[in-house]
């Protein structure tokens, strides 16, 4: 226990220096903190959005789906890759050279200038930060799960010590130092994951490491090995519906914001690579090992269910933590501690970056954009500290009192909700004819219909969900968005001119 | 042009096939055509191309993705026995790698070749 706390006193202290760092070197204005004066090259691009999207969920949600349904949850991570690459290779340059020529800090205030729209401004605001705060708050509990699978100790010590992280590091250090610290947490956090998983299998199975594990799985539990898994879940039609959400992150807003803090545009021509490379080829494939292979080998779902009995939880909340009861059996203490720095690391990582877009889009979208137009600098940068403090405390709040499976969590609701600015961002930056009228009416039908299909329950089904929350109303959204574009008058040519054309240019000269 | 067609089809004794100058003349108006169609389509090449070569590519690569999906490539076959590559990648994995890898070229050969803003 002493060399836990040892251990987690000092990484916390690695982060707190280096966020104290960071508040002493930076320029104390608004685009500097919000978006890192907008100098981040395409390394510290890369940790910083890979870790952003690599959450606790990577290492605890996403394997324990697989250990409980099988191996079709995979196809959500390749449907994810490509909507990350598209992001960045299809709307990224645009983004970014929108926001750089007219300095804009937030996407949301990219849109609401696109469509000259402050209620769309308020309404993408508020839809963006009701998903993303509770799933703020999944970072830290996700965290606590992963303390007490551990220790032993309640689970609320592990999600106050990663919350109190996450404010030191965002309040202090804002969006370049959390870039900069994603470096750190994610070399622990990778080192953590394979580290953890090489040892494992040498442990587990040294004859024949992972074939051995599949020869173990193939006799006691052989439909882990195909879908539609042991649980039937996983049908033609639902590995499809997961292929396509995991499309839609390219809709991340955490994630979009990203774009917008680039040193030049030669960052979008390189950084998909290495989404391809190391995101698809490598590291995605290590927590699918985890959870379809290893874990399920190791630990037959009998055992795993008397513990989650013993604890007194679901199944899929036991297996949630499954990897690290896993480790904490098989390997050393010293790793044990390791491993959950690992996961804190991903944690931090992503809520840090979740933070700071929420607390950009409060202050800059709904506190300047529509209370106070001639906020100062530092009143813009004093709101959104303010903002990381209420964020916090609010999101844990919410996710205490609703905890439940962390995979399905993401799938179900956030990505769904996440995915409603969708439209209006694509067909802002891309297509000249969407108007105000189409971005509001879209988006209010899709969130409407979303947040009704989602609380609607009749005899135990949603019965508005046709297939996956976000199809029916994502369709929904865009139909009506392109329906209301084209039966209202297109946009000004000031505005043709300032979001298409502008760009074009800037992009074709602007040397890289 | 309208006055060669008016000699291979009307002002010719013989139909204009069968005389070397209604063929070669009748032949001139088909190539001319197809010169036009082939500026129509190399213009269209010129202005947009590999960008859209490139999206087409990418869009029928998760087309297909689904379809093999719904085709049950990653259930188990008749034979009973689970697909197991090189003794642990199962089926899921393979065909999420081979997309993987397929964007990978799609994107090496378009971005360090054709992206216009490089």
């Amino acid at each position: 226990m002493a060399a836990t706390i040892i251990f987690l006193t000092l990484f916390g202290a690695v982060i707190v220096v280096m966020a104290a760092y960071g508040y002493r070197i930076s320029a104390k204005t608004a685009e500097d903190y919000m978006l890192g004066g907008r100098t981040i090259g395409v390394i510290v691009m890369f940790f910083f959005v890979l870790f952003a999207i690599s959450s606790a969920w990577t290492f605890y949600g996403f394997p324990g789906l697989l250990f409980t349904q099988g191996p079709g949850y995979v196809m959500f991570i390749w449907g994810s890759v490509a909507g990350f690459a598209g992001l960045y290779m299809f709307l990224g340059p645009r983004l970014w050279a929108l926001a750089k020529i007219n300095r804009f800090l937030s996407p949301v205030e990219v849109l609401s200038e696109r469509y000259e729209s402050k209620a769309l401004r308020l309404i993408l605001s508020l839809s963006i930060l009701a998903f993303i705060v509770p799933y703020v708050g999944i970072q830290p509990l996700g965290v606590g799960a992963g303390f007490e699978a551990m220790t032993g100790l309640p689970a609320i010590w592990g999600a106050a010590y990663t919350a109190a992280i996450l404010i030191v590091l965002v309040l202090l250090g804002g969006m370049r130092i959390v870039a900069w610290v994603n470096i750190f947490l994610g070399t622990v956090y990778v080192t953590a994951l394979l580290g953890s998983l090489a040892w494992a299998v040498f442990r587990l199975f040294p004859e024949g490491g992972l074939a051995s594990a599949v020869s173990v799985l193939a006799e006691q539990r052989p439909a882990m090995l195909a879908t539609p898994g042991p649980t039937g879940e996983f049908t033609s039609i639902v590995l499809a519906g997961t292929f396509i959400v995991g499309l839609l992150a390219f809709a991340w807003p955490h994630v979009a914001i990203g774009c917008m803090t680039a040193r030049d545009k030669s960052l979008f021509k390189w950084f998909p690579l290495l989404i391809f490379v190391f995101g698809g080829l490598f590291f995605y494939i290590i927590p699918f090992v985890w959870g379809s292979i290893v874990a399920p080998a190791a630990m037959p779902v009998e055992e795993l269910q008397a513990l989650a009995s013993q604890n007194g939880v679901e199944l899929q909340v036991e297996a949630d933590r499954v990897v690290q009861t896993v480790i904490t059996r098989t390997l050393p203490a010293w790793f044990g501690v390791y491993v959950l720095l690992g996961v804190i690391a991903a944690a931090v990582s992503t809520a840090a970056v979740q933070l700071m877009t929420s607390s950009v889009i409060v202050s800059r979208d709904v506190i300047q954009g529509l209370f106070r137009e001639d906020a100062t600098d530092k009143e813009i940068t004093s709101w959104a500290r303010w903002a990381v403090v209420v964020i916090v405390v609010l999101s844990l709040g919410i996710s205490f009192l609703n905890q439940g499976a962390m995979a399905l969590y993401l799938t179900d609701v956030s990505v769904p909700g996440f995915a409603q600015w969708a439209p209006a961002l694509v067909g802002g930056l891309l297509w000249k004819r969407g108007t105000r009228q189409g971005a509001i009416a879209g988006t209010l039908a899709g969130v409407v219909y979303l947040v009704a299909s989602l609380l609607i329950v009749v005899d135990g089904e949603r019965i508005l969900v046709i297939g996956h929350p976000v199809i029916p109303s994502l369709l929904l959204n865009t139909i009506v968005y392109m329906v209301v574009s084209w039966a209202t008058p297109r946009p000004s040519e000031q505005i043709e001119n300032q979001f298409f054309d502008e760009v074009d240019a800037y992009l074709k000269a602007e040397a890289t | 042009m309208g006055e060669r067609r008016h000699g291979v089809s009307l002002g010719s004794v013989r139909p204009a096939h069968l005389t070397v100058s209604g063929y070669l003349d009748s032949h001139i108006d088909l190539i001319k055509i197809l010169q036009f169609l082939m500026f129509l389509i190399m213009k269209e090449m010129l202005r947009h191309t590999p960008g859209r070569v490139y999206l087409i590519a990418l869009l029928l690569s998760v087309v297909v993705f689904i379809a093999i999906l719904v085709d049950g490539v990653t259930t188990v076959p008749e034979s009973g026995e689970p697909i197991v590559l090189f003794g642990w990648m199962t089926m899921p994995l393979v065909i999420g790698v081979a997309f993987v890898l397929f964007w990978l070229v799609a994107y090496l050969i378009y971005f360090f070749v054709f992206w216009p803003y490089r």
